[in-house]
């Protein structure tokens, strides 16, 4: 191996030194980004598993009293919901993913930093919601599934439910945002000449990952919304005696969840086509076929949902054609394992305890696969679902497939992200305590299940036989926590102590390694020409084949570039620190706060606090002229600004966002019990708002050309027209609320009633925000601040407005004029 | 197979399709290759048989029939055409003045996508679908409907004219996946449906005495594991094609390399 620097240069600082707290808390470099999901991943980690041990414990033996039914309930569904959104997920994309993003691809930071960091603190702000149970109302339990009707506030009165939902929009909004950033920085930034098929496969999990979380948070979020409705406002979303389906929730809820499955199994599977090429000295077999099995695994991801409702009664059809999907995931999953088994096959293996924990995930997930391919058939799920059958696929799946990975990461990361290598020694025993834990906890499970230990339920039985299994199920419970002590203990005996990890300990292949361990804020001094896959095992062997384990074997030193110079570091422009994402998520936690604490003013101050630190955000973006980036910095994305490509990811999620709105409308529509139907609809008046808010995407057009061509008065002129025209239209829907609530038509009245006003008012809602960010746009070109220059944040607002108005149009179509068609 | 039977309007038509191939080919002077005149000979064949064999059983109230039909007509012919159709065919009328800016909005992937899921979602509406199988010249139009609006769906994705271009690959795979969304929007309602729909169906004895509900049941399949398991074949051809386009790796140059030499191999680089 290469000799390599021992100790940083003094004049390159790295990204942890310097700021003190407050530049901590202002910061928004991607790199303490990531550090901050740590901590706050650690904690709730620990969390995580003081619940599951509490639950091992209850379970040491039958008609056990350790934990009360509710106190059960609670930890059950808190691990669950913890481990998912406050630790798998922060840790994959917050953690691994925002540091690794612009490292790997060759970029100084992700596209839109501040948004990262609002990320961030509105994840943090989601998991003390979710924990505030503890100090007021209780902890949610209604599983982490939440199924309707069990989270109407008819069967689970109190806050518990409450803080739940909220928590959940919240880290909800937080991991769009990340994947929509996400999606933006690997499109946009990559360094020159790293075309997507020169990626490093953990880029390519991401990319595909960032797609399917804005394709299926949306369809969460509005199931979280409709039980929002219900709980607090009166609505009957899930109530089956007011016409109401509670199937729709699992619809709605499975159509996140199973994508939500991989996309916390998609990065995984990144990291480990990571860390299994450097430890096999070989570069990762079947690429092309890696990439694709990715792609196709989201493809197919979006098909298969119906396997988590065999059990409602679909009927045989729907459960076939589930099954059959199902099962066909099978298939690219395979062609990953094997390609991996391909790769470590005839390399020149080191065995670091990162490559034990990537090659135990082999094995584990393999294991768990094999149980989810049983589940696919309908057939048998309907024998296995709701047992702890299902509780040890899962585990076999998310900790043996995604745990293991997350331990490997961080033996194989850990040195470039701390500057600090993990003792191997002590991450041998935690990897044999974890395989021996692990097993010994979760295999006993596919037993009890088959002999019917149902999942959820608090305690069993003497008579059923089921006791000596569950001893040994806590016994390894405890190995495994014995496991997590060793991890914590590394992770803090590294942190403190004061050995210097080289830039490249492993002989890495991609270009992180190419930086000082921990890199300087700015990542590279300059930007990389990437000329293959494994760019920098290219930069220091020459090729990316087996010229590599040559050398090594032959012990001759590669030709050694240096890491990236300083070479005019006063020359790089990064973005400053900010303020404003921390303030916006006070604002939209207090915002959540109050609605549960039922304190109203609670709730403006913070809508008023979340909106003033968007637009200042905003003007902050403008006013650093971040706008030009590096020349040499943006030649991957075709020329496109970031902006705009972040835009059209937002517009994508917003389309789910809405079909899913529009489609229980649809469902709902005339399934009431009583009450007014459509018939109600006016469709003259509404005839005239939509010819209104029509003629305003014309006028934007036209305030979009004015201000290219520099115009500064028919710029004013056409947004203020917008503007007007926006508000006619908000006017016309206010007017049309009323007007129903005169006749009898409130939000509650039925279900007709409750999904029309849901579907529209969150489209005028919609309309609002955009009349809001004209306005600003039109307050600066008041002030001169927009101008030719500045085109592209008109361009950016009226793609929006566009969007809206496409929205509206398909609105009016099936809610308004399809009504007038008899039969529809 | 009676071809000439009911409808004689289907081989007149696919005769003047014919012709006029033929006369563009004179007109330019130029010959088609042989793997283009081949698929416009399978874009022929399609039709024909679309529009008689198939039609013939869609008219005997089979929903599933009638379903895969539509598929054909949206996923299979327009492809067929494109493919089958040289650039030069198409470029003097489509690059001419009146005509250009119209064509260039229409096949803008936005405005193709968007114009192909309007027509066939709207279409699968249960009032507009049954008035379809009443009305036969109402039929034939929307049939019609679905094949011109398949033609700028599948544009981005097969033109064969670069100045109204295709998409790049990742888009064509994100548009295809996209595409998934619309076509669920109509397969998986009819799918999971309870009752008939469409009351048409219920009139009379079904063609190969299924129950209307089962038939129905069955279209809705063919319409959403079909055209998801195609589109999953179509995304399969792009991926590879594009892994192959950029699957190269290029050594580095030694540093002795003299600068010159440098030049050459970063430009083959961007050039490949």
């Amino acid at each position: 191996m290469a000799a390599q620097p021992k100790t940083l240069p003094a004049d390159q600082p790295s990204y942890l030194e310097g700021g003190g707290i407050l530049g901590w808390l202002t910061t928004i470099d991607h790199k303490r980004v990531a550090v901050m999901y740590l901590v706050s991943a650690l904690f709730f980690m620990a969390l995580g598993g003081f619940e599951a041990m509490a639950i091992r414990v209850q379970l040491w033996r039958p008609d056990n009293h350790a934990l009360s039914a509710a106190t059960y309930n609670a930890f059950f569904t808190m691990h669950g919901t913890t481990m998912i959104f406050l630790v798998v997920m922060p840790l994959l994309l917050g953690f691994f993913g925002n540091f690794l993003i612009p490292l790997q691809i060759g970029a100084r930071d992700v596209a839109f930093p501040r948004l990262n960091a609002a990320s961030f603190w509105l994840a943090l702000v989601a998991g003390i919601l979710l924990h505030l149970g503890w100090i007021r109302g209780g902890l949610p339990d209604a599983g982490w599934f939440g199924y309707a009707n069990l989270t109407e506030r008819y069967f689970t009165p109190g806050l518990a439910i409450d803080w739940w939902v909220i928590g959940l929009l919240v880290s909800g909004a937080s991991t769009v945002l990340t994947g929509l950033n996400f999606l933006t920085t690997i499109i946009a930034m990559r360094a020159p000449g790293m075309t997507y098929m020169r990626m490093p496969m953990f880029m390519w999990s991401l990319m595909v990952t960032s797609i399917l979380i804005l394709i299926a948070f949306p369809a969460l979020t509005i199931g979280l919304i409709f039980l929002l409705f219900d709980r607090f406002f009166g609505t009957h979303f899930y109530v089956a005696s007011a016409g109401a389906t509670p199937i729709l929730w699992q619809h709605l809820f499975w159509l996140f969840g199973h994508p939500e499955v991989y996309i916390m199994a998609l990065p995984a599977f990144g990291i480990i086509s990571e860390v299994i090429p450097t430890f096999s000295r070989k570069p990762l077999f079947g690429y092309p076929m890696m990439a694709y099995s990715i792609c196709l695994i989201a493809f197919l991801s979006y098909g298969v949902w119906g396997h988590h409702m065999f059990a409602t009664g679909m009927g045989p059809v729907a459960d076939s054609a589930f099954a059959i999907t199902s099962m066909l995931i099978a298939i690219p999953t395979g062609v990953k394992i094997f390609s991996w088994i391909a790769t470590v096959w005839g390399g020149s293996l080191r065995m670091t305890t990162a490559f034990y924990f990537a090659l135990g995930m082999l094995i584990e997930f393999t294991v768990g696969g094999l149980s989810g391919i049983m589940h696919a058939s309908a057939p048998i799920d309907l024998q296995q679902t709701d047992s702890y059958f299902v509780v040890a696929h899962f585990h076999y799946v998310l900790f043996g497939g995604v745990m293991f990975t997350i331990m490997s990461a961080f033996y194989y990361w850990w040195p470039k992200i701390t500057g600090r290598m993990l003792d191997e020694r002590l991450g041998k025993w935690h990897f044999w305590l974890t395989v021996v834990g692990f097993n010994l906890t979760f295999f006993p499970m596919h037993f009890l299940g088959m002999w019917g230990m149902p999942r959820r339920t608090y305690t069993y039985g003497a008579d059923m036989g089921w006791m000596r299994l569950n001893q040994l199920e806590t016994i390894g419970a405890f190995i495994l926590g014995i496991a997590f002590l060793f991890f914590y203990f590394n992770l803090f005996k590294s942190v403190a102590s004061r050995e210097q990890a080289p830039a490249d300990p492993w002989d890495g292949r991609s270009l992180e390694w190419s930086t000082p361990s921990p890199p300087p804020a700015y990542n590279f001094a300059t930007i990389p020409q990437i000329r293959g896959r494994d760019a920098w095992w290219i930069l220091k062997y020459g090729h990316a084949g087996s010229r590599g384990v040559a050398a090594y074997m032959s012990g001759q030193a590669p030709s050694q570039p240096q890491p990236s110079q300083p070479a005019s570091v006063e020359d790089i422009h990064m973005p400053a620190p900010s303020i404003f994402p921390l303030v916006l998520s006070l604002g939209v936690g207090m915002m959540g706060l109050g609605l549960i604490i039922d304190w109203y003013r609670i709730i403006l101050i913070g809508a008023a606090v979340a909106v003033l630190s968007i637009v200042g955000m905003g003007f902050e973006y403008a006013d650093f002229g971040e706008e030009s980036h590096d020349p040499e910095h943006a030649p991957s994305s075709g020329g496109v600004d970031v902006r705009k490509i972040g835009m059209w990811s937002f517009i994508g999620s917003e389309c789910v966002f809405f079909a899913s709105l529009i489609s229980t409308f649809i469902v709902y529509k005339s399934r009431s019990v009583s009450g007014p139907g459509p018939q109600i609809l006016n469709i003259p008046l509404t005839s005239f708002s939509t010819f209104i808010l029509l003629m305003s995407s014309l006028l934007m057009v036209l305030a979009l050309a004015a201000t290219q061509r520099g115009d500064k008065r028919w710029e004013r002129i056409w947004l203020g027209g917008v503007i007007a025209f926006g508000l006619i239209f908000l006017g016309g829907q206010v007017y049309e609320f009323t007007s129903f609530y005169h006749e009898g038509m409130g939000l509650t009245t039925n279900l007709f009633s409750q999904s029309f006003f849901v579907l529209v008012g969150f489209h005028g809602a919609h309309v609002a925000i955009g009349v809001l960010w004209l306005s600003v746009l039109l307050a600066a070109a008041m002030t001169g601040k927009l101008g030719q220059s500045r085109a592209l944040s008109v361009e950016l607002a009226g793609l929006y407005w566009h969007f809206v108005d496409v929205v509206w149009i398909i609105i009016f179509t099936l809610v308004y004029l399809m009504q007038a068609v008899p039969g529809a | 197979m009676d071809i000439f039977g009911e409808h004689p309007s289907i081989p007149i038509g696919i005769a003047i399709l014919i012709a006029i191939y033929l006369g563009a080919c004179r007109a330019a002077g130029r010959k088609p290759t042989r793997r283009q005149a081949m698929w416009f000979a399978l874009a022929m064949g399609a039709i024909l048989f679309t529009q008689t064999e198939l039609d013939e059983l869609a008219d005997a109230r089979l929903f599933s029939m009638h379903m895969l039909q539509h598929l054909m007509q949206a996923f299979v012919i327009p492809p067929l055409i494109l493919l089958g159709t040289p650039g030069w065919m198409l470029a003097p009328w489509m690059l001419s003045r009146p005509i250009k800016p119209i064509a260039r909005l229409l096949t803008n992937p936005v405005i193709a996508f968007l114009i192909f899921s309007a027509v066939f979602v709207t279409a699968h509406f249960p009032p507009i679908f049954d008035r379809m199988c009443r009305d036969e010249n109402f039929h034939i139009f929307l049939h019609l409907l679905f094949m011109a609006s398949g033609m700028l769906l599948w544009w981005p994705i097969l033109s064969q004219i670069p100045e109204l271009p295709r998409l790049s690959y990742p888009a064509q795979i994100l548009y295809l996946f996209l595409l998934m969304i619309p076509m669920t929007a109509v397969a998986a309602p009819i799918t999971l449906a309870t009752r008939v729909i469409y009351p048409w169906y219920t009139e009379g004895p079904n063609g190969w005495g299924l129950k209307a509900i089962d038939d129905q049941v069955l279209g809705g399949l063919i319409m959403w594991i079909g055209q998801g398991t195609y589109l999953m074949i179509v995304f399969t051809f792009i991926f590879f094609r594009w892994s192959q386009r950029e699957d190269c790796d290029i050594p580095v140059p030694p540093a002795a390399m003299t600068p010159e030499l440098r030049v050459l191999r970063s430009r083959r680089v961007a050039g490949s």
